[in-house]
C-alpha cells in the first residue's frame, strides 16, 4: 500500500484534514504542537486503497524539538506528500515546501485557511504559485472539508516535482522573495474585532485581568455543568434503575454472587457509592459520578483549545514559570492532565529539553489528580464541607510551588528562552466542540469502564481472600504511625494503582475522620500514578528518571502525608 | 544601534541585524524573523518576562535575550 504523509508547519490544519480523509478522529486544536505522535489511518482513492499519515507539524526539515525530529526521519519512506500551508502565512510556509520539493518525492500542495486569508487582505495568485513551483496547489477549508475532493482527485496521477533544485536555506530564502512577489498581494484592512482581541488578550494590562477571569470561568463552567448533569440526569436515571437492583438483589441467594454483582447492603439498601458491587457501585461510579464531569471538563477545554487562548495565557505566565524551570508552555500538558494524566504527559514533548520534561511530568505525577479523581474527592470530601476541600487544594498547589523550585533547582540540564508562536484566535462552531468532547468522552468510557470494574472486582477479590488484611500488617506502621489512618486504607491504596477514582471511593466505608479524608485524598492523588500513567511516564522518560520521578512521589507523598497528620 | 528589545510597544521596524548562534538562527527565520523583514512590537510581559511581536500576520512571543540579539531601525 502506497505511503501518503501529510507535512506542514505546525497549526496549519494536517489533523483536521487527516480526519476527514480516512474517518479516523484524531484530536485537533488550535495551536502549534497538538499533534505529536504519529497517527495512520487509510483511505480510498480511485478505488485504491493509500495509508495516510499524520505526523507532527515542523517548520522546516532541521527540527527544533523531539517532535519535529521525529516527523522528519519518518517522512524519507513516503511515496505521496501532501504539503498544507497556511495562506495567511504563505512566506514563512514556503521554506517547508521548498525543502521539501528538493526530496524529489511526488507531491501536491494544499492551501488552507484561504477565507481567513481574504479577510485578513491576503491575495494569493495560486496559478501563478503551481507554475513557479511546478507542483499542483489545491485549495481547501479544512474545518468543512471543501476542496477535499479536489485533493484526492489529484492525487492517482500525481507527479514529480518539475524542478531540480538543489539550494541552501538563504537561497531558499531568495527563491521564496521572488515567489512571494509574483503570487502574493496585500491590501491594508481596518484590525477586525478578531485582531483587536488577539492584543487585548496579550497586553499585560488586559490580557492578566482577563486571564483571571478565563481562569475561574473554566472552574465556575466545569463545576456548574458537571453538577448540572447529575442533578438534572444521572441521579434521576439510577434511581430509576434502583428498584431493577433491589429485585435482583432479592433474588440472589448465593452469598459470594450476591457481593460481587451487588455489593454489601448498608442498613439494608443498596448504596451506590459504599456497596462495591458491579452492578451498583461499578456503574454508578463511572457513569454518575465521574462522566459528567469528564464531559464538562472537556467541553471546556475545546473551547480553550480550539480559540486559541492558551498560548496566550502561557506567555502571559511565562515569566512566573520560567523562575521553577518551564515554559509558560508548560501550563498545556498540566491542563490536559486535569482531564486526564495519560495524555498530558504525552504533551511534555512539546516542550524542547529533557529537564524541563522530567519536571512536567514529575509534577503532574505528584500534583495534578484527573478529573476522574477530582470528581470523586469533590463528591465525597464535599460531604465534609467547603474547608476540607480548600485544605486538599491549597495544600495540592503549595506542594506544586515547592517540588518545581526543588526540581528545578536539581535537575541539570537547561531551559532555552521561550520562543512560540501565538496562533490567531478563532471561533470555534458548537458543532465541532461536541464533536471533540464526545470523541474524548468516548475515550474516557472505553478506558474507564472496564478498569472500573475491574478495580471494583479486584476489591471484592482482595477481601474475601484476605490479601488486604495481609498487606495491612506490613504496612500499619508507615499507614498508621505517619499518615495517621487506620490499617483498612491499605486496600485503597492497593487499588489506587489501577485506578484513583475506585479507590476514593473505598475511603467511604471505612468512617473516616474530616482529617483522616483530606491525608488519604492526599496520599492518593501523590503517591503514584495510576498503571496507564505510569507506563507513559516510563515509554516517554526511560528507565533512569522515571525511578527518580518514583522516589520523589514516595518522598514526598511521605513528607506531606506526616506534615499534615501533625498539624491537621 | 537598538535591538527588538528596546523597541516601544505599537512601533514597527525593520530587522538589520541578527547575532545569534547558527541553530537559534534557524529556529527563528523558520517564523520570519530574519534581515530585512519589518516587525511590530506588540507588548512586553512583565518581570523580564517574553516580548511579543508581530511579523506578517503571526504573533510571535520571544525570550528577552533572543530578543536583545536582533537589531532593529525604528520606523517613523
Amino acid at each position: 500500500m502506497k505511503k501518503i504523509f501529510i507535512l506542514g508547519n505546525p497549526n496549519v490544519g494536517k489533523s483536521t484534514l487527516f480526519s476527514h480523509m480516512t474517518g479516523v478522529q484524531v484530536i485537533a486544536s488550535n495551536y502549534p504542537g497538538t499533534t505529536v505522535e504519529f497517527k495512520q489511518g487509510e483511505t480510498l482513492i480511485d478505488n485504491q486503497k493509500y495509508q495516510l499519515i499524520d505526523v507532527p507539524g515542523t517548520y522546516s526539515l532541521k527540527g527544533n524539538n523531539d517532535a519535529e525530529n521525529a516527523a522528519i526521519d519518518m517522512f524519507n519512506n513516503s511515496d505521496i506528500i501532501i504539503n498544507i500551508i497556511d495562506a495567511t502565512n504563505l512566506e514563512r510556509n514556503l521554506l517547508l515546501t521548498y525543502q521539501l520539493l528538493q526530496k524529489k518525492i511526488p507531491m501536491i500542495i494544499a492551501v488552507n485557511f484561504i477565507e481567513e486569508a481574504q479577510h485578513k487582505g491576503i491575495e494569493i495568485n495560486y496559478q501563478k504559485l503551481e507554475e513557479i513551483l511546478g507542483v499542483k496547489v489545491v485549495k481547501i477549508t479544512a474545518t468543512t472539508a471543501q476542496g477535499i475532493k479536489n485533493l484526492t482527485q489529484n492525487i492517482s496521477n500525481i507527479k514529480n516535482p518539475k524542478k531540480d533544485l538543489n539550494l541552501t536555506n538563504s537561497q531558499i530564502w531568495k527563491e521564496i522573495g521572488k515567489t512571494i512577489k509574483e503570487t502574493q498581494h496585500l491590501s491594508i484592512k481596518k484590525h477586525s474585532f478578531k485582531e483587536r482581541l488577539e492584543d487585548l488578550t496579550i497586553k499585560p494590562i488586559t490580557g492578566i485581568p482577563i486571564g483571571i477571569i478565563a481562569i475561574v470561568l473554566i472552574f465556575m463552567l466545569i463545576r456548574i455543568i458537571g453538577e448540572g448533569l447529575i442533578t438534572y440526569i444521572f441521579d434521576p436515571l439510577f434511581n430509576l434503575f434502583l428498584p431493577l437492583l433491589n429485585q435482583i438483589s432479592q433474588s440472589i441467594n448465593n452469598e459470594f454472587i450476591h457481593d460481587i454483582l451487588i455489593g454489601k447492603l448498608i442498613n439494608g439498601n443498596i448504596d451506590f457509592v459504599e456497596s462495591m458491587g458491579l452492578l451498583t457501585t461499578g456503574l454508578y461510579v463511572p457513569l454518575a459520578m465521574i462522566l459528567p464531569y469528564i464531559v464538562s471538563f472537556y467541553l471546556i477545554l475545546s473551547l480553550f483549545e480550539d480559540t486559541g487562548y492558551l498560548p496566550r495565557l502561557s506567555t502571559l505566565v511565562d515569566s512566573i514559570m520560567h523562575k521553577f524551570g518551564m515554559h509558560g508552555l508548560a501550563i498545556v500538558p498540566m491542563m490536559l492532565g486535569f482531564g486526564c494524566n495519560v495524555p498530558g504527559v504525552f504533551a511534555t514533548r512539546i516542550l524542547e529539553t529533557k529537564k524541563q520534561r522530567f519536571i512536567v511530568t514529575t509534577l503532574t505525577a505528584i500534583t495534578v489528580p484527573c478529573m476522574a479523581q477530582i470528581a470523586m474527592i469533590y463528591g465525597l470530601l464535599g460531604n465534609y464541607g467547603v474547608k476540607a476541600l480548600t485544605i486538599v487544594f491549597t495544600t495540592l498547589l503549595l506542594v506544586w510551588i515547592i517540588t518545581a523550585i526543588l526540581l528545578n533547582k536539581f535537575t541539570k540540564g537547561k531551559t532555552p528562552e521561550t520562543f512560540i508562536e501565538i496562533p490567531p484566535i478563532r471561533f470555534p462552531t458548537l458543532k465541532s466542540l461536541l464533536k471533540k468532547s464526545w470523541f474524548r468522552t468516548k475515550g474516557f468510557l472505553k478506558e474507564a469502564i472496564p478498569f472500573v470494574l475491574l478495580g471494583v472486582f479486584i476489591v471484592n477479590i482482595l477481601y474475601v481472600t484476605g490479601i488486604i488484611d495481609f498487606v495491612a500488617r506490613f504496612t500499619q506502621p508507615i499507614v498508621t504511625n505517619i499518615m495517621g489512618l487506620p490499617k483498612e486504607t491499605v486496600g485503597s491504596l492497593i487499588v489506587g494503582f489501577l485506578r484513583k477514582d475506585v479507590a476514593v471511593g473505598m475511603l467511604v466505608p471505612l468512617g473516616l475522620t474530616m482529617k483522616q479524608m483530606i491525608i488519604a485524598s492526599f496520599v492518593l492523588t501523590m503517591y503514584f500514578p495510576c498503571i496507564a500513567t505510569f507506563i507513559v511516564i516510563f515509554k516517554e522518560l526511560g528507565l533512569k528518571d522515571t525511578i527518580k520521578s518514583t522516589i520523589i512521589m514516595i518522598v514526598s507523598t511521605l513528607l506531606v502525608s506526616g506534615t499534615l497528620n501533625l498539624i491537621l | 544601534m537598538d535591538t527588538l528589545f528596546e523597541l516601544m510597544p505599537g512601533k514597527s521596524a525593520i530587522i538589520t541585524k541578527i547575532e545569534t548562534g547558527i541553530n537559534l538562527n534557524n529556529k527563528i527565520s523558520c517564523l520570519n524573523i530574519r534581515k530585512n523583514k519589518q516587525v511590530q512590537k506588540i507588548t512586553n510581559q512583565p518581570l523580564n518576562g517574553p516580548i511579543v511581536i508581530k511579523i506578517d500576520n503571526c504573533q510571535i512571543a520571544l525570550g528577552k535575550g533572543i530578543a536583545q540579539k536582533i537589531f532593529i531601525k525604528t520606523l517613523k
